[in-house]
């Protein structure tokens, strides 16, 4: 009988069950394309690695060449232990980094450096698209995109440039090395994943050769030469000569999953829908439950008993997440596999497989994806739904309100959370060794208390402003008012989520900022130096399209999300509307009081999003200790300033213009569907 | 076919029994006593109609009768049944079981069949289908052709008589019916009352009945005039026009 009810229940509220189906079918399928994205980084990252000779047991970088002093290994003992030690799968790869400059672009003077190898011994594998491997002096095979930028084809010459380090001790002057083209190999990247490979692979000869174009030249203080060579070599199993210069490798180890930095905006926009999710289930829960109430009373007076009533509630909501699983590991497999065809066909000569891998964690990640949503967003209409009175079957005694029953939390509930984390996290860390299991518990209270004090802080909040709003002249603003008063668990949940992407907006472009000014400093002397473990270790391949993308997709779930929670809020105030009409708001007045009643809180949460953004950034760069070292330091840091200002504001005002327009889009339809003549 | 015979007849163990029942809703001076000291015996095969100013409590009455609200004070029995300081799973078994109700708005699930909307008191409380039973109630009802439609395929009337089939099917001790007729026009009222009242006459049952239309109590064999949570009177046989003239003795006496 449960399933019959659960059933009946989804049928009969078939708008709220699309939506609830939709987000979670679209946070199924985003993370499980961002697990198979994963898989198939895993997947390419042995053949990288194999390109390199890194995929092997043992590694060393030995100091190769004539130096003064003990060099490791001469080249020839390299040679020697590659070649004489079959089944190792031993490889020696010489890398350097040349530049195509005069190149396509000459105006324009950028040092673009280009990785160029070379490699002998059994335990590497050039990518070759077409064309042979480089085998004599003079050949090269050139990576598909550095030939398409060079405008180079098989059998034609290009020129590469190396620094004469000896004479000018820097980049000044440049030697040219000619070279034949014998082939094309792989394009150096894959859009959407993890991949650098080289842009050149010449001969051995060459390279092994002192004066080839990847050796370099030393001058010591007699006067004399010296050359050396960056090698990498690396063996499986027990190679004796080599095991003297070797290290543990396992800087390339690899997993079964790997995630590319592109997936990160993925799992970005998951993690923001999923928030959404968990606000929205808050906030629509209870006005879900109302609407139902008297079909849930009804089943209640002929004898259902409370748990039926949460239990088919629950039911529900796992058919829809049973569905969202089916079609979102579907899809997300689809998204990855577009993702990368569309990184492939970018890549011109892509690398690696055409198709995605799929991982056995996969449907694991699919069914959780789905079904911790669904059990939150369940939990919470059930748990109201299964409060519901039989009497509300009859005529109702007495209709208490949104505003009467949306229980308040006391600010020192709201806080004590926020302070035990607080006292837990000084224990911790007070001792000399860090008690960590304290530390972590301290995160969590605090965690739980922030999240406390904002909810508690935007429901005063928005009552507030419902307050303010009511006091105008204005019939729309006034009756915005009485809706943003009368329901204020829905009016206050588009205000936390609008807080929460402001926030992590502007704290993400603080983060970008500090980030480009730390590696700036590491290369440009000019540029202000801001020391700071707690930002550089946050270190990613994370690039601006992907944060960018990040912000996209988060503001367009969060304004989805919102449109959704307005959406119920305005199926929950019908007779309200109806009453409205009745005592002569127009159509046009009713569709400005939903504007204003979806509006508001998002403008009150992107200010309050913009007030925290300033104390969280601030406060961080004063933990950060932030030195400015030279005399553009304070100018450098006024522009710092400038920027996260700039880009938080700038977050703030694209969610409140989307916000804006979605809201106008939803009081619109709304009017069109909801009022009745 | 049920066979009628073994219906309880009036003067046997009473269908519905409540002593010193009270219900208070607020506190202080704000306090209203919706239902005061209220005694009250219900005879098997009898419909009963609760008449009174908006406000006396009739509503509220009906709750604690079929245990939907828990009383402050005194006790209620349905049939041997006490529902006072029962768990809610056992209220839950006593209102799907014992006692069945009509509602003003009929109630109906949209998405199921008549047919389903029927016999969803006997899914949700696991009891066996008796088809006897069931043509039994369709036939008086009148909704044979009507079982495969959903509600809103049927008229006011005969979503009605869908419901009251819903409120028999499990064989209940008493029917309570709250303004059965507040949403129907007269010709429907009129087929509904007289299925009530054939309901109790054929099959024996109790029905309680909450209402406002004069007309709608004379169906009734005996009227409850209700006045500030306590029964002020009561009127055996009525007719439309005894019944209004209760009524009107009742309004002097508030006055």
């Amino acid at each position: 009988m449960i399933g019959r009810l659960a059933l009946a229940q989804l049928r009969a509220y078939r708008t709220q069950s699309v939506w609830t189906l939709s987000l979670m079918t679209l946070l199924v399928a985003i993370l499980t394309a961002t697990v198979v994205m994963g898989a198939t980084q895993a997947r390419l990252e042995p053949l990288q690695a194999r390109v390199s000779g890194w995929d092997k047991e043992f590694h060393a970088t030995p100091l190769v060449g004539d130096l003064p002093g003990q060099p490791d290994l001469t080249m020839d003992e390299v040679v020697a232990e590659v070649q004489n030690n079959p089944g190792h799968d031993a490889v020696a790869v010489i890398s350097g980094d040349m530049t195509p400059i005069p190149g396509p672009s000459a105006s324009t003077p950028v040092l673009e450096a280009w990785r160029v190898i070379s490699s002998v011994g059994e335990g590497a594998t050039i990518p070759l698209a077409s064309g042979r491997a480089a085998t004599s002096h003079g050949e090269i095979v050139l990576a598909a995109d550095a030939a398409r930028e060079l405008d180079a084809q098989i059998g034609g010459t290009v020129t590469l440039y190396r620094p004469d380090w000896v004479s000018a001790q820097g980049a000044d002057s440049l030697i040219g090395h000619g070279f034949e083209v014998v082939g094309i190999a792989a394009s150096t990247s894959l859009p959407g994943f993890d991949i650098y490979l080289p842009s050149a692979y010449i001969s051995w000869e060459d390279a092994a050769d002192p004066a080839g174009p990847l050796a370099y030249h030393w001058k010591g203080s007699d006067g004399s030469t010296y050359t050396s060579w960056t090698v990498d070599v690396a063996w499986n199993g027990h190679i004796a000569a080599l095991a003297a210069v070797a290290s543990p490798w396992s800087v390339f180890g690899t997993g079964d999953i790997a995630l590319p930095g592109a997936s990160i905006a993925w799992f970005g926009t998951a993690a923001v829908l999923l928030f959404a999710m968990i606000v929205m289930a808050f906030a629509v829960g209870r006005s879900q439950a109302s609407q139902r109430a008297q079909w849930i009373a009804t089943v209640r007076a002929m004898g259902a008993r409370r748990s039926a009533i949460a239990v088919s509630s629950i039911a529900e909501t796992l058919v829809l997440a049973g569905v969202a699983f089916a079609v979102g590991a579907a899809g997300g497999i689809g998204l990855a596999q577009a993702a990368l065809t569309m990184g492939r066909l970018a890549a011109g000569e892509p690398f690696g497989p055409a198709w995605v891998s799929l991982h056995g964690a996969l449907l694991a990640v699919a069914a959780l994806a789905a079904l911790v949503p669904a059990l939150v967003i369940a939990t919470v209409p059930a748990f109201w739904a299964s409060r519901v009175a039989p009497t509300a079957a009859l005529k109702p005694v007495n209709e208490l309100t949104e505003a009467e029953v949306s229980r308040r939390v006391p600010a020192l509930w709201a806080a004590a959370p926020l302070l035990v984390g607080a006292v837990l996290v000084a224990l911790g860390t007070s001792t000399s060794v860090s008690i960590l299991p304290v530390v972590v518990l301290g995160w969590i209270c605090v965690a739980v208390g922030m999240v406390a004090v904002v909810v508690e802080g935007h429901r005063h909040l928005t009552r507030w402003a419902g307050r303010v709003l009511s006091r105008s002249s204005s019939p729309a603003r006034m009756s915005a008012g009485d809706e943003l008063t009368a329901r204020p668990r829905q009016s206050m949940a588009p205000a936390v989520l609008a807080t929460a992407t402001v926030t992590a907006a502007a704290m993400w472009t603080l983060r970008e900022v500090l980030s480009q000014a730390s590696w700036r400093n590491l290369f440009d002397d000019h540029m202000v130096s801001y020391g700071s473990d707690f930002w550089r270790d946050v270190f990613t391949s994370v690039t601006r399209p992907t944060a960018l993308a990040t912000a996209i997709a988060g503001l367009i779930v969060v304004q989805v999300v919102a449109s959704a929670i307005v959406w119920s809020h305005r199926v929950a105030a019908r007779q309200d509307d109806v009453a409205r009409a009745a005592l002569g708001l127009s159509r046009r007045q009713l569709t400005a009081t939903w504007w204003w009643v979806a509006w508001m809180p998002q403008l009150l949460g992107a200010l309050v999003g913009l007030v925290l953004a300033a104390l969280c950034g601030f406060t961080a760069l004063a933990i950060a200790d932030v030195t400015p070292h030279d005399a553009g330091g304070i100018a450098a840091g006024a522009g710092l300033v400038a920027a996260i200002t700039l880009g938080a504001c700038a977050a703030a005002a694209a969610g409140l213009a989307l916000g804006a327009a979605t809201s106008y889009a939803t009081a619109r339809l709304g009017r069109a569907s909801l009022t009745g003549p | 076919m049920k066979d009628t015979t073994e219906a309880a007849q009036p003067g046997d163990a009473l269908a519905l029994r409540a002593r010193g029942l009270t219900k208070r809703y607020g506190s202080g001076p704000a306090a209203v006593t919706a239902v005061d000291h209220l005694d009250l015996d219900i005879a098997p095969g009898e419909l009963t109609a609760i008449m009174g100013p908006s406000g006396s409590g009739k509503t509220t009455l009906v709750h604690l009768l079929a245990g939907l609200d828990s009383p402050d004070e005194g006790r209620v029995w349905v049939g041997d049944d006490e529902l006072t300081g029962i768990s809610d799973a056992a209220l839950a078994r006593v209102r799907g079981r014992v006692v069945g109700f009509v509602f003003q708005g009929f109630n109906l699930l949209q998405t199921m069949s008549a047919r389903d909307n029927i016999m969803l008191p006997l899914r949700l409380n696991a009891l066996p289908t008796d088809k006897k039973w069931l043509d039994t109630l369709v036939d008086m009802l009148g909704i044979g052709s009507e079982l495969a439609r959903k509600p809103y395929e049927l008229s006011g009337g005969q979503q009605q008589r869908v419901a009251i089939a819903r409120a028999l099917i499990t064989e209940p001790r008493v029917v309570l019916a709250d303004e059965p007729t507040g949403n129907l026009d007269v010709h429907a009222s009129a087929q509904i009352l007289s299925h009530l009242r054939a309901s109790c006459r054929e099959l024996g049952q109790s029905v309680v009945m909450v209402t406002h239309d004069p007309t709608a109590a004379s169906y009734a064999s005996k009227v409850l005039l209700f006045a500030d949570g306590q029964v002020a009177g009561h009127i055996d046989n009525p007719s439309r026009e005894a019944v209004l003239a209760g009524l009107d003795a009742l309004a002097k006496v508030e006055r």
